[in-house]
């Protein structure tokens, strides 16, 4: 296992895998009813044109946040 | 009668489809406490009726989000025997996610696969039957923006309400199941809701749910402990995996993807929309549009609709009893005043309505999202949010706009402290209606550089609004809840003619409504207080005495002609001056010479005797035209004097006078407070109030020159009055909003008290500046705008602590 990497780390266009999700309460279950949740293959499509928030693509839709609650996401790059 | 929901995720059509079946016939209704609304509508099918409720729309069914709650609470508590799961069919996947909690409940359903167009367009061929079977349902095909699957919709509702469901379906849980069997054997209280569903929302650790059926945290906490220590696995991210998987089987049975998606439109259009070097032009360009299209040519449009009003105007006038030379009736003046606050509300309704069009198409297009994506970085500073933008263009980011469309757009804004903010401070962008009074200003007293100070005050409102929504969610707003910002970027949609308009209309007469009613009754209390105690008795003998005189000497005027006789009484020379005053009324609006040729011949049919003095064609008339236009200059000069005693005279004329020793010092002299004081029934009577105390008699001069030339005030006066007027409350219609959107009077009381407050307070520290350093006015505005860009600034520029999401709070 390498050093772990949040969503917020991916490039454009980078694939990965979420190993975990640090998220509390609203947070965590705005993450789960979007489809964010453990296991679950993601894609970043783009981030804003000031960086900050970023496009993903998961479960077959888009999906945009920012790079602060990005940061609550584990992956492993794929 | 059958009680309908129609609950889906947000954006799969619901209220399209609630149209569809409701049709015009519909009823909005506002939740209480929350901010989302619940539409309701009556529909009558095969002898039955059928309350349709319209949900907000929610992707998941926990109790975090207000839509969440106000959708989960109808759910839960008004139990309805239907439910209409609407679910986008081209994204089948996601919303059998939604589904699956829905048919826990263990309600008659009926699963409405909408978007069945962009599905086929995609490929995808949905098997109904074996979704049917799989879910124990009936499931309807429906294309809501085409008003298809209308009538099978209405007959599944229909069998669905006469069925009871006896086995409702089961996710598995695999091996929660146990858990879910032991939480159900616990439940002891008689609910009216399926156990098995209370229990798996119970395990998930919904407060709600585990307060209606009595069970305490630790119980919970205790399995979910256990099941962590098994699986190494959050409980409520279990079952969420759960659910997912069981929606994949089901799709892969009954959906087959008969082509390969390609890239797809939303795809491409995106790469360009939001392309790093494109978004700002792109989003400029939008924002332009809608503003020229709204306010620029919706503006241009009041200019044909204003004389359809002015002809209403004059046709309500004509019923009004006349008034006696200087003596108007009270109920004259009363209607009078009435018409004119009213129409001048409904005068803005095309603005309103154009603007209210853009909106739902944009809405629509699945183009918002998009505008909060790009700069949500820029407001998250401020504390406000990306979805901040479309509210402050609407209210008059760019030189004009109305704070009402504007609050009312922050509906969507997620994050309720950002949502607040918003509606706290869209008030302050530059309303339209207080453009005539910085023209009134700035032309009077700053002829040479109105560009530049037209400048000033069309940004410095961008500037103030951020610095105070800063300030805001740093201080009273700082508890309030927030919402991460994760948010769904909607596939592009072509919207439709009929719901554009079906929404805009639904819209514009919510307004109408809500803050017309409002305007009068404030209208009424303004009457009042501008209107009593009244004119000195003294004053009003003298002024009698003056009116007698100039009917005398009119009188003596016609005696040796051939009119004297339709002239020898005061009632006839009465009638003749409300003649005269109706038809120069009815001429500004004749506009061609055919239009004024059907005037005259009418009055002419009308009053035969009367009206060839008011044609002038022979010398004889002509002379009593001459004496008629003098006596009704002197009676207007009158009225006017009366006009103006009564305001000195008024209760708001007294308060006006009564704080000019505070105002004074900002350069406000009583005349100036008695404008403000009035301008907050509606933006537009500070002019016409000012116009009203500064007309000296009947002189032809406009209120601009007579204020430049009157010399009590210098332009730094002017300057102050701008700055003042720049921070003012917005007028009473915006308040309302305001109480609307926060469902709070306090709001409400504070968006009035503290822009008076401040505007007071600057306008006082910059006024006596100028005096102490000898600024111009121009000097005054720009170094106003100099300190306020530069705190704007420094906010901007420091790292405020709360400005991301908060990792663990809930409320
Ligand atoms: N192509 C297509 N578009 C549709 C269909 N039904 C609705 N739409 C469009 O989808 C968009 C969203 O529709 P709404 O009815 O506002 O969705 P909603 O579910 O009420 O959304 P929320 O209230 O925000 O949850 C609108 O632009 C509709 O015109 C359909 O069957 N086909
Ligand atoms: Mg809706």
């Amino acid at each position: 296992m390498t050093i772990a990497l949040s969503l917020s780390d991916l490039k454009t266009n980078e694939r990965g895998r979420i190993r975990l999700c640090r998220a509390r309460g609203l947070m965590k279950q705005k993450l789960i009813s979007m489809g964010l949740i453990p296991g679950v293959e993601v894609t970043v499509l783009r981030s804003a044109p000031l960086l900050d928030p970023i496009e993903i693509a998961v479960q077959n839709y888009q999906v945009a946040l920012r790079r602060s609650e990005a940061l609550l996401v584990e992956v492993d790059r794929i | 009668m059958i009680r309908v929901a129609l609950a889906g995720q947000p954006n799969c059509g619901k209220s399209t489809i609630f149209n569809m079946l409701a049709g015009v016939n519909q009823h909005v209704a506002n939740y209480p406490g929350v901010t989302v609304d619940k539409k309701t509508a009556n529909v009558t099918f095969g002898g039955d009726v059928y309350e349709l409720v319209d949900l907000p729309g929610t992707y998941s069914f926990s109790t975090f989000s207000l839509e969440e709650r106000v959708a989960k609470s109808f759910l839960l508590d008004e139990n309805p025997d239907v439910i209409v799961n609407v679910i986008d069919a081209s994204n089948l996947r996601r919303s059998l996610y939604l589904t699956f909690q829905l048919l826990e409940l263990g309600r008659p359903m009926v699963l409405a696969l909408n978007m069945m167009d962009v599905a086929e367009r995609r490929g995808l061929d949905i098997a109904m039957d074996k979704l049917a079977e799989m879910l124990n349902v009936r499931v309807v095909k429906t294309v809501g923006a085409r008003g298809r699957g209308k009538s099978d919709l209405l007959q599944a509702m229909q069998a669905a309400s006469r069925t009871e469901i006896a086995e409702p379906f089961r996710v598995e849980y695999a091996e929660l199941e146990t858990y879910i069997a032991r939480i159900e054997d616990r439940i002891t209280r008689q609910t009216g809701l399926a156990k098995r569903w209370l229990a798996i929302k119970a395990l998930e650790g919904d407060e709600v749910i585990l307060q209606k059926i009595g069970l305490d945290r630790e119980t919970i906490t205790d399995l979910t402990a256990d099941i962590h220590s098994r699986h190494d696995i959050d409980v409520d991210q279990m079952i969420a995996g759960l659910r997912y998987a069981s929606a994949d089987r089901v799709y892969h049975k009954c959906v087959t993807e008969k082509s390969v998606p390609g890239e797809t439109f939303t795809t491409k259009a995106d790469r360009v929309v939001l392309n790093r070097w494109l978004a700002f032009p792109i989003l400029g360009l939008v924002i332009y549009l809608v503003y020229q299209l709204s306010i620029v040519w919706g503006y241009k449009l009041t200019d044909h609709t204003w004389p359809l009003l002015a002809a209403l105007r004059n046709q309500i006038f004509a019923l009004l009893p006349r008034s006696q030379f200087i003596h108007t009736p009270l109920v004259t003046e009363f209607g009078v005043w009435m018409t004119n606050s009213i129409l001048a509300l409904l005068n803005y309704i095309p603005i309103f309505f154009i603007l209210f069009v853009v909106i739902a198409i944009l809405e629509d297009v699945g183009y918002m999202p998009r505008m909060a994506f790009i700069l949500d970085r820029i407001f998250r500073k401020y504390g406000l949010h990306g979805q901040s933008t479309l509210p402050l263009v609407l209210g008059g980011a760019l030189v004009g706009g109305c704070a009402v469309p504007g609050i009312m757009a922050t509906k969507g804004i997620a994050d309720e402290r950002a949502r607040l903010a918003t509606v706290l401070t869209v008030p302050y962008m530059n309303c339209l209606a207080k453009v005539p009074f910085y023209t009134l200003l700035l032309a009077a007293f700053f002829k040479p550089h109105m560009g530049i100070m037209m400048f000033f005050i069309s940004t410095v409102t961008l500037f103030i609004a951020l610095i105070l929504a800063r300030l805001l969610t740093s201080t009273v707003l700082k508890s309030r809840e927030t919402a991460p910002f994760v948010m769904e970027m909607p596939t592009y949609h072509l919207p439709t003619i009929k719901g554009v308009l079906l929404r805009a209309f639904q819209r514009l007469w919510l307004y109408i409504k809500k803050v017309v009613t409002i305007v009068v009754a404030v209208a009424v209390v303004l009457f009042v207080l501008l209107q009593y105690p009244g004119v000195p008795r003294e004053k009003m003998a003298e002024l009698r005495q003056q009116a007698d005189s100039a009917m005398a000497r009119f009188s003596a005027s016609v005696q040796d002609t051939a009119y004297q006789p339709h002239l020898d009484t005061r009632e006839k020379i009465y009638q003749l001056l409300s003649i005269n005053e109706s038809y120069r009324a009815d001429r500004l609006l004749a506009r061609s010479q055919a239009a004024v040729d059907q005037l005259n011949s009418s009055y002419l049919e009308r009053y035969p005797e009367l009206f060839p003095i008011l044609l002038a064609a022979d010398p004889e008339t002509r002379q009593i035209n001459r004496a008629l236009r003098t006596l009704s200059n002197t009676g207007r000069g009158l009225q006017l004097e009366i006009r103006n005693e009564k305001i000195v005279n008024s209760y708001l004329g007294t308060l006006g006078r009564a704080i000019e020793p505070v105002t004074r010092h900002a350069g406000f002299d009583w005349r100036i407070n008695v404008a403000f004081l009035s301008s907050f029934a509606a933006r537009e009577s500070a002019v016409a109030t000012l116009g009203s105390i500064y007309e000296q008699g009947a002189t032809d001069a406009s209120p601009e020159q007579v204020m430049a030339r009157d010399g009590a005030y210098t332009p730094i006066h002017a300057a102050t009055m701008l700055l003042f007027m720049l921070l003012t409350p917005p007028c009473i219609a915006a308040m309302v909003v305001v109480k609307l959107q926060s469902h709070s009077y306090l709001w409400m009381l504070f968006a009035v008290l503290f822009p008076t407050a401040l505007g007071i307070m600057l306008s006082l520290i910059f006024f006596n500046l100028a005096l102490q350093f000898n600024w111009s006015g121009v000097e005054l505005m720009r170094n106003f705008y100099l300190c306020v860009a530069a705190l704007t600034l420094v906010l901007g520029l420091k790292k405020s602590s709360h400005s991301g999401w908060q990792v663990g709070k809930t409320h």
